[in-house]
């Protein structure tokens, strides 16, 4: 069984490979929450690659990722590392026109 | 669980309004606006995040579904007078 420090690091690593990722419950062609499903339908809608990934598949991951991120709840979205929030701050962000400058700097680095 | 919610933030943030919502009438699906002058000069993402901790414990178990909407006393003013 993989030692947490090597669960974090895997974590971190799908984050540090996505510039764009997206913790969610189910996938993108079929999201298992109404928020998840909001989530990916803004960022289909912002025609941007992602990497999503469920965490109802994967062992240990739900709990894994709330600690990691220090948050309770899915979807959760990083942009460029860094933790962006869940859905209702993804759809003000979207709303606001924050979310697309975020994503027009990660296309820069 | 309304009462819960409303009870952990009013016991949690300075000063605060919970407007709660259930517009599916489920019980379970609900939607939460939160004004409070402790929001004053925090990212979305703190605001967000202090909503989160004072509800810690409800999100473990049986709060499935919240959206929330978060105001500092200004900025719900200022909304209103539109």
């Amino acid at each position: 069984m993989k030692s947490k420090e090597e669960r974090f690091l895997e974590i971190e690593k799908k984050i540090n490979e996505n510039s764009i990722c997206l913790f969610m419950k189910g996938n993108k062609e079929m999201p298992q929450c109404g928020f998840s499903a909001k989530v990916v339908h803004i960022l289909d809608t912002l025609k941007v690659t992602y990497g999503a990934f469920d965490v109802l598949t994967e062992p240990f991951l739900r709990e894994d990722i709330k600690e990691y991120s220090n948050w309770p709840t899915f979807p959760q979205l990083y942009i460029n590392k860094e933790f962006i929030g869940g859905c209702d701050i993804v759809v003000e962000l979207f709303q606001t026109g924050e979310l697309q400058k975020l994503i027009a700097s990660q296309t820069t680095i | 669980m309304e009462e819960t919610i409303k009870t952990l933030l009013e016991k949690k943030l300075e000063d605060v309004t919970v407007i709660l919502k259930d517009p599916r009438n489920d019980g379970v699906h609900l939607e939460a606006v939160i004004i409070s002058p402790s929001f004053t000069g925090l990212s979305l993402l703190n605001r967000h995040r202090k909503v989160k901790d004072s509800l810690k414990e409800l999100f473990t178990k049986e709060l499935h579904a919240l959206s929330i909407k978060t105001y500092t006393t200004l900025e719900w003013r200022e909304k209103h007078e539109k």
